[in-house]
């Protein structure tokens, strides 16, 4: 089992392939280079923080390929993933960095599905940072964390495609790497094992 | 004075509110980093990168860049060196011990950039400190430390005169167009920074 990570090359993308969470990571390769490599190789494609889709949308036909050979892709927010996976519907919001200044304030964010194997990794309080967008999941598509409002803002799509996305508006890498906010680093301390056992699951079944 | 800007667009936002006016008036011009030939980066007085700039891609441009700053053009750096794109840059060194104490500002020289901006008054956003930087990109021999992060005043914000010509401005942290909470501050460090580039004397290249 493998992961591959595209890496835009911003002082946060290479912190995450390089720096606490690198062992997660089998290679990276730069956007540009999709067009060139054998993604089959890769049990999972993970597109970093704030990503340009303008980056990606040249490659939209291989990573839906990918997909529909059951690949597995990850992709992280800020990264306008709407642009190039298919399925994806994506609404931005006025980012609130503030709440939390306002004593007994609290985001909105849920875990809808604790039962989910990734909560055994992570909790309630390592999502909760603040939110840049939210999702109007497939019909299908299992919704793991959600916003106020009940849209999601983490989930895993199984139908649109032959493969698997998982799909997400929270941006850890982007924060982590700039050395920002504790709850980033706990979402990715958790995210990425449970990915790699996910992953090792899905390449076992 | 000479020629304009190139504000270096690294993500799918535009470039920001505050360089707006300055692009109406010819000085400062937005590229997409994909588009960021030799050829466009020696028709500018200098570059501006922000912290989101891809920086493997600013490596493999770097013979234009060095080119540009031999030439007399200036670059403004933002964010944490990963990839010392340029001679004279050295990878990003974080706060050994991050918090509050270790977040304080202090203006250790002056700089047109910095003329009547208190380093106070871009030490927090409504309270919180830590915006400006986290840590510093460790400054060649010869450049001017403008402001110190901690206790130890450890150099945040530099700027250096290369012997071989050029000068580079470097702030190790969030773009300075977004700190602090004054939005008239704000659009003032961008159009000295745009200023700043401008002043570039690039004799050499445009005889």
């Amino acid at each position: 089992m493998s992961i591959l990570a595209i890496n835009g090359g911003s002082a946060y993308q290479i912190e995450a392939v390089e720096g606490r969470h690198a062992g997660f990571f089998d290679a990276a390769i730069r956007p540009e280079e999709i067009a060139r490599t054998a993604l089959a190789a890769f049990d999972c494609v993970i597109v970093l923080c704030r990503t340009p889709a303008w980056r990606m949308e040249p490659v939209a036909d291989r990573l839906l390929a990918y997909l529909d050979r059951g690949g597995t892709m990850v992709a992280m927010g800020e990264c306008h993933s709407e642009r190039w996976l298919p399925g994806i519907s994506f609404e931005p919001c006025e980012t609130n960095f503030w709440w939390w200044l306002t004593p007994g304030a609290d985001l909105g964010t849920q875990v809808v599905k604790p039962q989910h194997a990734l909560f055994s990794h992570i909790g309630e309080n390592d999502i909760r940072w603040h939110l840049h967008g939210s999702f109007d999941a497939p019909e299908g598509a299992e919704v793991l964390a959600t916003n106020k409002e009940g849209r999601a803002i983490l989930y895993v799509d199984e139908v649109t495609t032959r493969g698997r996305m998982i799909v997400t508006s929270l941006d850890p890498f982007f924060h982590h790497g700039h050395h920002f906010m504790p709850a980033t680093t706990r979402f990715l301390d958790g995210f990425l094992p449970w990915l790699q056992e996910d992953i090792k699951r899905k390449a076992a079944a | 004075m000479s020629r304009h800007a190139i504000f270096i667009v690294s993500t799918d936002a535009p470039m920001p509110a505050q360089f707006v006016e300055l692009q109406s008036q010819g000085l400062v011009l937005p590229v997409r980093q994909d588009r960021l030939t030799p050829e466009i980066i020696a028709s500018a007085a200098g570059l501006i990168a922000t912290a989101s700039v891809d920086q493997i891609d600013l490596l493999s441009k770097r013979d234009a860049i060095m080119k540009l700053l031999d030439t007399g053009g200036r670059m403004v750096v933002n964010g944490h060196v990963m990839r010392p794109f340029i001679d004279g840059l050295e990878t990003f060194v974080p706060l050994q011990h991050p918090g509050r104490a270790s977040y304080t500002l202090t203006r250790l020289a002056a700089h047109p950039v910095f003329d009547d901006i208190p380093a106070k008054t871009l030490e927090t956003n409504r309270g919180v400190a830590g915006f400006y930087g986290r840590g510093y990109n460790p400054p060649p021999p010869g450049a001017i430390a403008i402001t110190g992060i901690g206790p130890d005043q450890l150099p945040v914000d530099w700027v250096w005169q290369r012997p071989a010509g050029g000068s580079l401005f470097v702030h190790s942290g969030n773009d300075l167009w977004g700190v602090g909470d004054d939005a008239q501050i704000k659009k003032k460090i961008a159009e000295r920074l745009v200023g700043w580039c401008r002043a570039a004397s690039r004799t050499e290249a445009f005889a």
